[in-house]
């Protein structure tokens, strides 16, 4: 009998461990902001590789600032502190160290260049930093021009100019990211002179204008001057609108906004959050509030977007609307975390390439199942494929039931299909009130139209009933005041 | 067969508020059980409300769970604070209103909020967001017919002028703050004396004499 329960132990153990296949989970959360506060949802991205000095065969990277993949798959890292551009291709080979260039006629080097931006007939443009210069080369690494500081007197002669990132647009005005310039971007013509600033961020005083009122002129002069804030870098989408990230120190209202060609910001904001990171976290051990700090964006096709956050090391995805979609990243020692994360960019809109100027590596995530459904289904609801889209959504829900945004999307397509009960349901857990009253109000036609004659039926019938149970009433009240009468 | 009568005759009160309040004082046509009840209807009545209006009225139902406690002193609290402030201004100006007066005229003032849930909570399951404005609107005059009854009936149980109805009501909800400020107070004071005294107590029975 022990030998049978003994053996019989040991088998479920073999067994037991047969199912125990190795898995690993990656050391973040992905979670959504939703009427409940955060819910947890499934991983959108997992770590795939790192790409550092030792994988592609190169001396080690020194403090990379910056990455953009062009239109043809290429990778090009601003390598800042070895004052170099790496060159390499979507299978992370080394194609090219560009640490040098021909300038007319003796040999220049860079000095610190923060960013890096390939336009879509692979022109280079690299913000060259401590140089306090642009330089743009051609595909083959030929100078075609070097753009200094701007000639006007528009810039204080006294400020230092650091570009720090740049991007150029289809008719290749460039916009630049300078260090402390608080006026917004700087936007050059196709010849390197100046054109204006662009997309100022407004002056926000709002905390101070009623203490304002209270305080004698001395205090007020001596109160902190409302500086408007810088941007820190930005993006130029498919569409050719810039999407610049922002500093919130000075006090601005979002961290990101989308640039018209005047400059306007025109972010759709109509998520459950703004688009802004982690709106507000509170930290129990500094009692501080730990909200992210935006420092990079990827603007990715169908209006997609990704910011990065530096204070906890996380990437938001968005999508055309401002809803959140999914997050990942962390601060860590593991696999998939960063030390310091300094910059973004998608292989196209698929695998994300996280700039690390810590540890001096790039980490590159890749989508799960999760998140490529997610993907897809925002890409058709872009393109105004609701019934495709509420197929995929409907599909995200079965690995997530606290989604909002993929209740919404499959309702969306359910009122489509005019199914229009389903539709409620579907908007009711997604807690949107607007659609879920679009889709009552269709059902309620419907139901009007079905059974009008049976309700008006019924309420004629009930109408008939109340007066003939009110005459009854009535007369009973008569005879008895004529019984009381007589008595 | 009393409480049926005080009852029935609320329903006099709310459009009659003169005539209704003077007899509720004068012939004491309300009873404290009539309180009684109308208070636990409200409450029964707000569950409801909380619990079964439409979607688009109510968006956030089910966020956080049910509180039948909770319901209880949303009526209750602001209820007996504002019974007692008002006591205790109107005796010192001469009001002629006892506190059972009082509670009873609050209690019968609420009436309109009543009668409107019922009719509400039907209503916001057939209503869109675009017609919600209607919800609104009846909603709103509930409110304010019920704020007229307890103006009038506060009036007219006091023998107030209507100035100095509306002054003594405004001292009142001062007061109303005041007791909940005093008794906030008091329960931060003892709950420091409990605090003070566990700790003697650990400090002696963690001692080893």
């Amino acid at each position: 009998m022990r030998y049978k329960l003994v053996s019989a132990f040991l088998l479920i153990i073999v067994v037991l461990s047969l199912f125990n296949c190795a898995y690993a989970t990656p050391p973040y959360q992905n979670y959504t902001y939703n009427d409940r506060g955060t819910g947890v949802e499934p991983q959108a991205y997992i770590y795939e590789g790192l790409i550092n000095g030792k994988t592609l065969g190169i001396s080690n990277l020194s403090s990379p600032q910056d990455v953009y993949v062009s239109n043809d798959g290429l990778i090009y890292i601003a390598d800042s502190g070895n004052n170099r551009i790496i060159v390499i291709d979507i299978n992370f080979k080394v194609i090219k160290i560009i640490s040098e260039f021909d300038n007319n006629g003796k040999i220049d080097k860079f000095n610190n260049p923060k960013g890096v931006f390939v336009a879509l007939d692979n022109t280079l443009y690299i913000a060259d930093t401590d140089n306090c210069r642009i330089i743009i080369l051609d595909k083959d690494g030929k100078l075609l021009s070097v753009f200094g500081k701007p000639e006007t007197f528009l810039i204080s002669s006294e400020l230092q100019y650091k570009p720090l990132k740049v991007t150029a647009n289809f008719q290749k005005r460039i916009n630049v990211v300078v260090a402390g310039m608080t006026a917004g971007l700087i936007e050059l013509e196709k010849d390197g002179s100046f054109m204006g600033f662009y997309g100022a961020i407004p002056v926000v005083n709002d905390k101070s204008d009623i203490w304002r009122f209270f305080q004698t002129k001395e205090q007020r002069e001596r109160a902190a001057l409302a500086i408007p804030t810088v941007y820190n870098n930005l993006d130029i989408d498919n569409e050719g609108f810039i999407y610049g990230t922002i500093n919130l120190e000075g006090g601005a209202h979002y961290p990101v906004a989308r640039l018209n060609p005047s400059g306007m910001d025109i972010l759709r904001r109509y998520g459950r959050i703004l688009p802004c990171g982690d709106p507000f976290l509170w930290d129990n051990e500094t009692f501080e509030n730990k909200s992210s700090n935006i420092v990079d964006v990827c603007a990715k096709e169908f209006g997609m977007y990704s910011l990065l956050d530096a204070t906890h090391g996380r990437i938001f995805t968005y999508d055309y609307d401002g809803n959140l979609l999914y997050i990942f990243g962390g601060y860590g020692e593991q696999a998939g975390t960063f030390g310091l994360p300094t910059a973004i960019d998608s292989i196209k809109g698929d695998r994300f390439l996280v700039v690390d100027g810590k540890l001096n590596q790039i980490v590159v995530f890749a989508p799960t199942q999760y998140g490529k459904l997610i993907t897809e289904a925002t890409q058709m609801q872009f393109q105004r494929k609701y019934v495709k889209a509420g197929e995929k959504w409907s599909e995200v829900i079965n690995y997530t039931s606290k989604f909002a945004v993929a209740y919404v999307g499959a309702g969306k397509a359910l009122l489509r299909q005019k199914d229009y009960s389903q539709a409620m349901t579907y908007f009711e857990t997604g807690k949107v009130v607007n659609y879920y009253s679009i889709a009552f109000s269709y059902f309620r036609q419907e139901l009007m139209s079905k059974y009008f004659g049976q309700t008006i039926t019924i309420v004629i019938i009930f109408i008939i009933l109340l007066i003939i149970i009110c005459k009854i009433l009535k007369m009973r009240a008569k005879r008895r005041n004529i019984f009381a009468d007589k008595k | 067969m009393q409480i049926k009568n005080s009852l029935k005759y609320s329903l006099y009160v709310i459009f009659h508020p003169f005539n209704g309040f003077w007899e509720l004082k004068r012939e004491k046509k309300g009873s404290p059980w009539s309180v009684f009840i109308i208070l636990t209807t409200l409450i029964i009545l707000l569950c409801l409300k909380q619990q079964f209006t439409g979607f688009i009225l109510n968006p956030n139902v089910g966020n956080s769970p049910f509180s039948l406690i909770l319901q209880i002193e949303i009526v209750l609290i602001p209820f007996l604070l504002w019974c007692v402030s008002n006591w205790s201004i109107t005796t010192l100006v001469d009001g002629e209103g006892t506190f059972k007066d009082i509670a009873i005229t609050t209690a019968y003032s609420l009436i309109p909020i009543i009668l409107f849930t019922i009719p509400l909570i039907i209503m916001s399951r057939f209503i869109t967001f675009e017609e919600s404005q209607m919800y609104d609107l009846l909603f709103a005059i509930s409110l304010i017919w019920s704020a007229f009854l307890l103006l009038t009936g506060i009036m007219t149980i006091h023998q107030f002028s209507l100035t100095k109805t509306l002054i003594t009501i405004l001292i009142a909800i001062v007061g109303m703050l005041v007791i909940s400020f005093i008794i906030l107070l008091f329960f931060a004071l003892i709950s420091q004396v409990y605090n003070w005294a566990y700790l003697i107590y650990r400090e002696i029975s963690l001692r080893n004499i």
